[in-house]
């Protein structure tokens, strides 16, 4: 007769060895701390600063990149805030995910994903991406620039590519320093272009924002994810542009997503409903199209997935601007 | 260069606390990957709420075991944030033998249902009482013993073995 326990124990003995050792801990745990720290500092100083000059920053500076006009509605817009480009072998992506606060596209050669460019933009609380390690280095095109050794595994080069507005290149694998600066140097902000997603929804429940637009293409498959929480928790994002949306934090979520049917083995034809999700086959039977939902009540979550209207998958130019893709009530408002 | 107390002694927690939360994660969620992405989430958030918690270990090890079960609920959500390079496969010995045995135990844990399996793993793995496991699942007691009852039901159907219950404590 066996116990489980030692059952349990044999099921977990194949353990791969880990990425990460404690180095790495503690500097996320630092940036994590520096973060909050710094948030109030920075709240509070920009405060003085706006009460004391009282005019606008006269800008003499040649520099300076010219960036897209903000929207002039008063929602937050999901707009690419650059368009992806190359430096000889390696494809910087279009940014894949778009959050307030932050944009991330992934940096890929030879079909593998390396690392990923962050961009910060404008108008949000800068991120503590500076801890004791980092240090000035030669400006990336007549921009500050630092370098951040980040213990064992993760290099970094950030730099502020405009007034406020920091991008972050972090290559875990075959980074170097002269590399980073290569990718760095070609980045141009800037594109204007609307994030899209692969489906429309027609039905949001009360009180429900769009907070994350997430698009994969090469090297994955194409997926597509729309993210909502309520507003409140949304509202926390603007002035928390970092805070992660990890079980614990946030309770109440409704997600959709459009995924390769190989990531959920158990969809069916036909549509099917459980407590927090539904799902169905979509694209010709080689997409999944999933609505799921935490704290949601089920009959909301069916009502969500009712409404949804797909795009061709496999053509990325039918797929809708994330503006359109849900009702106006969705849509966050900053000044809110 | 001064370390601080807190750095220290979060040093020191993590070195001893890295590998059994990310095995405990793994059980719950059922991939390696992932597990870990949980467990060194976890860990950072940890760093920052040092000296204000009264027990670690205990916090550690239900923050992560929750934090697992939901990832089986949306898989691909937050690779964004670490972004690491997916893990090399591991290299073992030819144990054939064991390994299949481990992969069919593998597949039968991951048929018991995510909260059920979280349920087993507190209270046979860790040794966690009745109690323990619905605070740190924040569940009642009730639910744990239903939980206990179903998933072991469910194991020895699958596994088509006798387990004896030994270990967990009531």
């Amino acid at each position: 007769m066996k116990q489980l326990s030692d059952l349990l124990r044999e099921a977990k003995a194949d353990a791969p060895p880990p990425r990460l050792d404690v180095d790495d801990l503690v500097a996320a745990g630092r940036r994590r701390v520096r973060r909050r720290n710094t948030e109030w500092a920075f709240t509070a100083v920009a405060l003085v600063v706006a009460l004391v000059l009282g005019v606008p920053r006269l800008l003499d500076r040649t520099d300076e990149p010219v960036l897209p006009a903000t929207p002039s509605t008063s929602y937050y817009s999901f707009v690419l805030p650059f368009h992806g480009y190359s430096v000889g072998d390696y494809q910087i992506s279009d940014p894949s995910t778009l959050r307030p606060g932050w944009a991330t596209a992934t940096i890929v050669r030879d079909g593998i994903r390396l690392g990923s460019l962050t961009l910060y933009p404008p108008g949000t609380e800068l991120p503590d991406i500076y801890p004791e390690t980092a240090s000035a280095t030669e400006p990336i095109n007549g921009r500050p620039a630092f370098w951040q050794p980040n213990g064992s595994t993760i290099d970094s080069l950030a730099w502020e590519y405009t007034t406020g507005a920091l991008a972050v290149i972090e290559l875990p694998i075959g980074g170097n320093r002269e590399l980073l600066r290569g990718l760095a140097t070609k980045f141009v902000p800037g594109d204007g272009q609307p994030a899209r997603l692969g489906f429309r929804v027609g039905y949001v429940p009360d009180g429900y924002r769009l907070v994350t637009v997430m698009n994969t293409r090469e090297p994955d498959p194409a997926q597509s994810l729309a993210q909502l929480l309520p507003e409140a928790v949304a509202a926390e994002l603007l002035t928390d542009p970092l805070r992660s949306l990890d079980t614990g934090v946030v309770k109440n979520v409704i997600a959709v997503r459009m995924t390769p049917v190989e990531n959920v083995p158990s969809v069916g034809e036909q549509p099917k409903c459980t407590a927090e999700e539904c799902s169905m086959l979509a694209g010709g039977g080689k997409y999944a199209l999933e609505v799921t939902g935490k704290g949601v009540p089920a009959e909301e979550l069916r009502q969500v997935f009712e409404s949804v209207l797909q795009a061709d998958p496999a053509d990325p130019a039918s797929w809708y601007p994330a503006d359109e893709a849900f009702p106006a009530s969705a849509r966050l408002q900053p000044t809110k | 260069m001064i370390v601080s107390d807190r750095e220290a002694e979060y040093r020191e927690f993590v070195a001893a606390q890295l590998e059994p939360l990310r095995g405990l994660a793994y059980l719950a969620c059922g991939d390696w990957q992932t597990a870990e992405d949980v467990t060194l989430t976890v860990l950072a958030r940890l760093y920052a709420k040092w000296h204000r918690i009264d027990n670690l270990p205990a916090y550690a090890r239900a923050a992560v075991v929750r934090a697992a079960i939901d990832e089986t609920r949306r898989p691909w959500w937050r690779r964004e944030r670490w972004g690491g390079a997916p893990l090399p496969e591991p290299v073992v010995p030819d144990q054939t033998g064991a390994v299949h045995d481990r992969l069919e135990l593998h597949r039968a844990l991951l048929r018991v249902p995510p909260r059920h399996r979280a349920v087993l793993v507190l209270r046979y793995l860790e040794g966690l009482s009745v109690q323990q496991t619905a605070a740190a699942l924040r569940c009642p007691e009730g639910t744990v013993k239903v939980y206990t009852a179903r998933g072991l039901d469910t194991l020895r159907r699958i596994l088509g073995v006798d387990l004896e219950e030994r270990h967990a404590a009531v």
